[in-house]
């Protein structure tokens, strides 16, 4: 059993915040240099946090895998970030933020985290034009701001289409200004292998030098980790090639507790798969269900050209099963129903796709407003499929997004490891079991920038007292297993490339863990998992040499850490036998498919032990209580 | 369709390099290029051999990551677009395909394709930043920004810092990488209060890292996968022209050291 | 110490050329205005070529102006080719290894023939002067006499004899092309480099470069070519092509003494 305490200040959420920092014990710029930080990451959360903490005179010590640490896959958010600002008068506030929230979130995250969450959002907006981000503006000068999934305010700010870029540049050159001023280094091209715990307290990390392959130590007194989602395990998603869950992960191994880890998004409208060689999905913006109607043939099997259907022989499935909310049904039902079609066969030609079909839009519209509206979106799917949306109905299919779980965090973002942090989207974070657009990088950010800085000292105090170096027995123990560990993938020598055997795993994960989920396939899935790691031990292949450049063994690496979390994943949604959010069990649905939750035996987070390689984890739970806002189903109609 | 690579294959920084031969007889004309090079590699691995090493990772034009020359041109075929967004078929049954790192002396090789781009996080590091620390700051309304000049430095904070600029150009120059990060801060009023030192630091840093002069070719505007006008190095120049004749000597201080 | 470290960059360089290069530039303009007096005949033109000496006598002496201007040209032109040099090899440099393809997309052929453009016209600049300025050079034979005092070329009757040879009258054309694309490139190269480049700028510069170099090869090439087509008239009292090479080191013992 996990022993886990949140740590949340007593009283009204809404005071929570405050009342924490009040009483937080704090570290005097004068010590403040003796002590030594590690940021495992470098999208916005890793970023934001080394860029606030270098400031605050912390020694930091920074590691991301790419050539630079502004290529993590935080540079590619689109959309837009969530502020409630109220800029445009519509009634915006921090409760309305909390309260959209937590009810998006299907009421599976804490509270008093949630809040918080809405309380230093605005401040994010303010930080960011600070350093110069380029929000847009209206003419006059003042920020504009867009709607965004399902609110009914106005309150996502935005940088064209790239406001993932914008937001992480800032924080990188926030960061870059740290390392100038002497307070903060780089180790691009470095991988976590694994974090170092000394009496209890994690001291440390073991990584590895991609461009030399050297494995190294590094102490320290405390340990971020930022490293990003793991949605990569299913092999094709949005996430970017290399995302992964191996730093999180071999600190879950070390005793961190991996909380909800079933919990992924799966986005609605991206582009379909087209050959059996690609990994990575693109995603079309969730805008686009405004105007485009979602349809498959009724005909099994329909090989016709979309112009060849007559309207009657076409299935607009979600305006027919959802009369009421039509195509804008939200993003898990849209995603679910798509499915549901392709799985009885009537996806576009048999495939796994469905239309979404602009021509009535244009006729209704004209050509000028559709072009205005989605003008570059329909540019960037006919560059990817030659095909022209305005002439013939986009194909699109569901594809996954984004991991609600992750590490399990305390109120002030301790893992259960003293010592051992984890912010973005590697924490189990704030969005319970579903997420809103254009909250993941107020999250990100908000922990970053507003929350860690001010928590981390919580922990510190005292604590330069008692450093410890790299010359301690458990540095050389913990460098002796990684080194073990990469020989041993070094001496695969089977015939399965890392690569087939991840998409394996992939097409498992998504078939039984994916959209929906049954006790029955999950059972299956695990089964299917082990045979998978049989073989990875004794039928993979690594090629090349360990010293050196090796992308095949980082790969493998990865790999390893992706059967066990998969695994992992699949016990947990069996386990939580209830559908919330994303997580749809079928055994727990409405007669029309809608989710059912199980208030009374499943409100709680799930959280799991690694007990030992070949041994069951052990589940922990942390109870959820709802005192600010009240249960409810959440519904659309 | 059939397709003939020729890829350069480097074994690490130091190593000498040279091209080598594969034939692909089956490629899917829909395959992204570097779901072709997947493909390549899971061939190679599976016949015992070494894989081609090459950078990518958002594999949607925005991270950056993927850097090779194709066919010498940055980022192969495309208008506008990376590596990673360039589709085989873009090229024809038959083809040959030369494959060659980004060359420049700022850019050493790591393997085979892989390219550091270290060089261009000292740029910014020497001062392609605004001054802030985190904490509360004044209201993002409280000075309004045009919007165009709100467009226009979006236009120039577009770079995605690929260096297909450097690679492009004749001359080695990172003058559009530069000019851009130095025009995105320099037109904001936030970035006003240390224009002057930032333009300067930037430019000489650029030149410490062995980066050539910019002969205007426009050779770099032309390859930049976000179509970022060299109208930013004139911008950089007039700016630099400025800041190091025309303003005190004492406003030049080094952005470095607290 | 400001100027050190500004030239020390590349932008500083790139400037010092760019600056230079619009002095040249200038002095191409006027150069070419002076000679586009020869249509206006004889006098017209040995009556500018004695004006350019006396501007200014009275304060800088017969020949003075000229002799400051002809500084400033040296100067600049001698700036101009170090700091091309040292940018030359700066920018050899920055790519150690070069591409087994590599194709230029956007860069003009102008752009890409700077190096070479700017030799030949070094080249044809030191014949130049030798022929007309200080006879070195006589494919035909230069004349001098004496005006206001001064041992003087006869300007008129030199370019006469010289652009009737056809090889000179098109070795003179052919240096003009060098120029025009050299400043094809180079007169909307120094607005970017000198920083007047914006949004809506760029095309109207790219046409006052086109404007620039193809009008000063027109009215550059228009006397070569007036001459070689007999356009332009034979001076009166029609030259003695025999003259005496003895006026060569007249010439010399002229310029000896307007120094
Ligand atoms: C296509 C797409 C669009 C999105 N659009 C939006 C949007 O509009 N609005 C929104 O709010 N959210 C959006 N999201 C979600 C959001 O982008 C991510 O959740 C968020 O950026 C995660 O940031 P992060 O800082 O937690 O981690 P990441 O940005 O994933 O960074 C992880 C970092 O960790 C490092 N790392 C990982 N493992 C290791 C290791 N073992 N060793 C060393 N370093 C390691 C990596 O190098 C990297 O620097 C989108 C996501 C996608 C995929
Ligand atoms: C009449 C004489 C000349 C004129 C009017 C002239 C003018 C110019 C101008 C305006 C430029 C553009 C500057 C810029 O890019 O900002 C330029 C560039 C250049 N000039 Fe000249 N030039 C002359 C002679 C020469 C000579 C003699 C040489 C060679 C030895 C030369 C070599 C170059 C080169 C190589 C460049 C490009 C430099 C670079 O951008 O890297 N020029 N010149
Ligand atoms: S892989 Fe990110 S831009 Fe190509």
């Amino acid at each position: 059993m996990l022993e886990l305490n949140a740590g949340i200040p007593e009283g009204p959420v809404s005071e929570a915040w405050t009342k924490y920092l009040d009483h937080v014990k704090l570290v005097g710029p004068r010590n403040r240099p003796s002590y030594d930080v590690i940021v495992v990451g470098t999208g916005l959360a890793g970023a934001a946090a080394a860029a606030s903490l270098a400031a605050q005179g912390y020694k930091v010590h920074v590691f991301c895998f790419q050539d630079s640490s502004r290529r993590a896959h935080s540079i590619a958010a689109q959309g837009g970030i969530n502020a409630p600002k109220n800029y445009r008068n519509d009634g915006d506030s921090v409760y309305r933020l909390f309260y959209d929230t937590q009810k998006g979130g299907d009421f599976r995250s804490r509270e008093a985290n949630v809040w918080r969450l809405a309380e230093v959002a605005t401040g994010i907006i303010d930080q960011a034009t600070a350093q110069g981000v380029p929000f847009a503006r209206e003419y006059g000068g003042n920020v504009a701001n867009r709607s965004f999934g399902g609110v009914l305010v106005e309150r996502t700010f935005y940088c064209r289409g790239q406001t993932g870029q914008q937001l992480l540049l800032g924080a990188y050159q926030a960061l870059q200004h740290q390392v100038a001023v002497g307070n903060a280094v780089m180790h691009p091209r470095t991988e976590i292998q694994d974090i170092v715990n000394i009496d209890g307290r994690c001291r440390g990390i073991v990584y590895r030098c991609l461009k030399t392959g050297e494995i190294r130590s590094m102490s320290a007194d405390a340990v971020v980790l930022a490293s990003g989602g793991y949605g990569n395990v299913f092999f094709q998603s949005t996430n970017a090639f290399n995302s992964n869950v191996t730093a999180a992960w071999r600190a879950h191994k070390r005793g961190a507790g991996m909380a909800n880890p079933c919990m992924v998004q799966i986005h609605p409208t991206c582009i379909p798969v087209s050959g059996n060689f690609q990994c990575k999905l693109t995603l079309m913006s969730e805008s686009l269900r405004n105007d485009g109607r979602v349809w498959v043939p009724r005909k099994e099997g329909d090989t016709r050209s979309p112009d060849q259907i007559p309207e009657a022989e076409r299935y607009y499935y979600l305006e027919e099963r959802y009369p009421s909310f039509g195509n804008l049904v939200p993003r898990d039902v849209a995603a679910r129903n798509a499915k549901y079609v392709c799985d009885d066969g009537l996806g576009i030609g048999g495939r796994k796709q469905v239309y979404l079909d602009f021509s009535d839009a244009i006729k209704e519209r004209g050509h000028q407003v559709i072009a205005e509206r989605y003008g570059n979106l329909f540019d960037m799917y006919e560059e990817i499929t030659t095909e022209s949306p305005y002439q013939v109905p986009m194909r699109i299919f569901p594809a996954v997004h984004y991991c609600m779980g992750g590490l399990w965090v305390d109120y002030g973002l301790m893992t259960n490891i003293p010592g051992l942090w984890a912010i973005g989207e590697a924490n189990f974070s704030d969005h319970g079991a579903n997420r809103l657009g254009a909250s993941s990088m107020m999250q990100c950010l908000a922990d970053g920038y507003f929350v860690l800085p001010q928590t981390i000292c919580s922990d510190l105090h005292d604590l330069y007292r008692q450093k410890v170096t790299t010359e301690h027995p458990e540095f050389a123990k913990a460098e002796a297993d990684v080194k073990d560990r990469i020989h041993w993938l070094m001496s695969r020598q089977g015939s399965r490339t890392p690569m087939s055997i991840h998409k394996e795993l992939g097409e498992v994960m998504w078939d039984y863990c994916g959209m929906a989920r049954t006790a029955d396939g999950l059972q299956q899935a695990m089964s299917k998992i082990d045979d998978l790691r049989d073989a990875f031990e004794n039928d993979m292949i690594v090629p090349g040499s360990a010293d050196g450049t090796n992308q095949a063994l980082e790969r493998a690496g990865r790999l390893g850490d992706f059967l066990e979390l998969g695994h992992l994943m699949c016990r947990d949604a069996y386990e939580r036998n209830e559908s919330c959010g994303c997580h749809f069990r079928e055994e727990h649905q409405t007669d029309d498919g809608e989710v059912v939750r199980d208030d009374e035996n499943c409100s709680h987070v799930s959280v799991w032990e690694w007990k030992g390689k070949d041994q069951p984890h052990e589940l922990t739970k942390e109870a959820l209580s709802f005192d600010t806002l009240p249960l409810m189903t959440r519904s659309y109609k | 369709m059939r397709i003939k690579l020729h890829i350069w294959r480097q074994n690490g920084p130091q190593a000498k390099g040279d091209f080598e031969v594969h034939q692909l007889d089956d490629v899917d004309e829909d395959m992204s290029f570097l779901e072709m090079l997947d493909v390549l590699n899971e061939e190679i691995i599976e016949s015992g051999g070494d894989p081609v090493t090459f950078d990518s990772d958002c594999r949607e034009g925005i991270c950056g990551a993927c850097s090779c020359v194709i066919n010498g041109r940055p980022h192969g075929p495309g208008h506008k677009s990376t590596t990673c967004q360039i589709r085989m078929r873009s090229f024809n049954d038959g083809d040959e395909i030369w494959i060659e790192p980004f060359r420049s002396r700022g850019f050493p090789v790591v393997k085979d394709l892989m390219v550091d781009r270290e060089a261009f996080d000292r740029i910014i590091r020497a001062g392609g930043f605004i001054s802030v620390h985190s904490g509360p700051k004044p209201d993002a309304n409280d000075i309004p920004i045009p919007h165009r000049i709100a467009e226009e430095a979006m236009d120039a904070a577009e770079c995605i810092g690929c260096g297909a600029c450097v690679a492009a150009c004749p001359n080695g120059s990172a003058m559009l990488f530069t000019g851009a990060k130095v025009s995105h801060l320099g037109l904001l009023p936030q970035g006003q209060p240390e224009r002057v030192s930032r333009v300067k630091s930037m430019v000489d840093q650029m030149d410490d890292e062995g980066f050539g002069a910019c002969t205007n070719y426009a050779e770099c505007q032309d390859a930049c996968p976000k179509g970022i006008s060299i109208r930013f190095i004139g911008r950089m120049n007039r700016d630099y022209l400025k800041a190091s004749l025309c303003e005190p000597e004492k406003v030049q201080g080094q952005l470095k050291g607290h | 110490m400001r100027l050190i470290r500004f030239y020390r960059t590349a932008i500083g360089k790139k400037i010092v050329v760019a600056v230079t290069g619009v002095v040249l530039f200038a002095f191409l303009i006027l150069h070419m205005f002076g000679n586009l007096k020869v249509f206006f005949g004889p006098t017209a033109l040995d009556q500018y070529a004695l004006h350019l000496r006396t501007i200014g006598e009275g304060i800088f002496g017969w020949g003075g102006v000229l002799w400051i201007t002809r500084g400033v040209l040296i100067v600049s032109v001698l700036a101009h080719i170090i700091t091309v040099i040292l940018l030359v090899i700066q920018n050899r440099r920055a790519r150690p290894v070069k591409y087994r393809k590599h194709r230029t997309q956007a860069a003009t052929i102008a752009a890409r023939l700077m190096e070479a453009s700017g030799l030949l016209i070094l080249v044809f600049v030191v014949l130049h002067i030798l022929q007309f300025t200080t006879g070195d050079i006589q494919p035909a034979p230069v004349l001098f006499s004496e005006q206001d005092g001064h041992m003087m070329a006869d300007v008129y009757r030199n370019l006469y004899a010289a652009f009737s040879i056809w090889w000179v009258a098109w070795l003179y054309i052919f240096a003009m092309a060098c120029i025009c694309v050299h400043l094809y490139h180079g007169g909307w190269s120094f607005l970017q480099t000198l920083g007047f480049d914006n949004q809506d700028r760029n095309f109207g510069a790219r046409i006052w470069a086109w404007c620039l170099s193809v009008g000063l090869f027109i009215g550059f090439s228009s006397v070569p070519l007036g001459f070689w087509t007999g356009y332009l008239p034979a001076p009166e009292g029609t030259p003695s092509l025999t003259a005496d090479a003895q006026s060569t080191d007249t010439s010399e013992t002229t310029h000896g003494k307007s120094h």
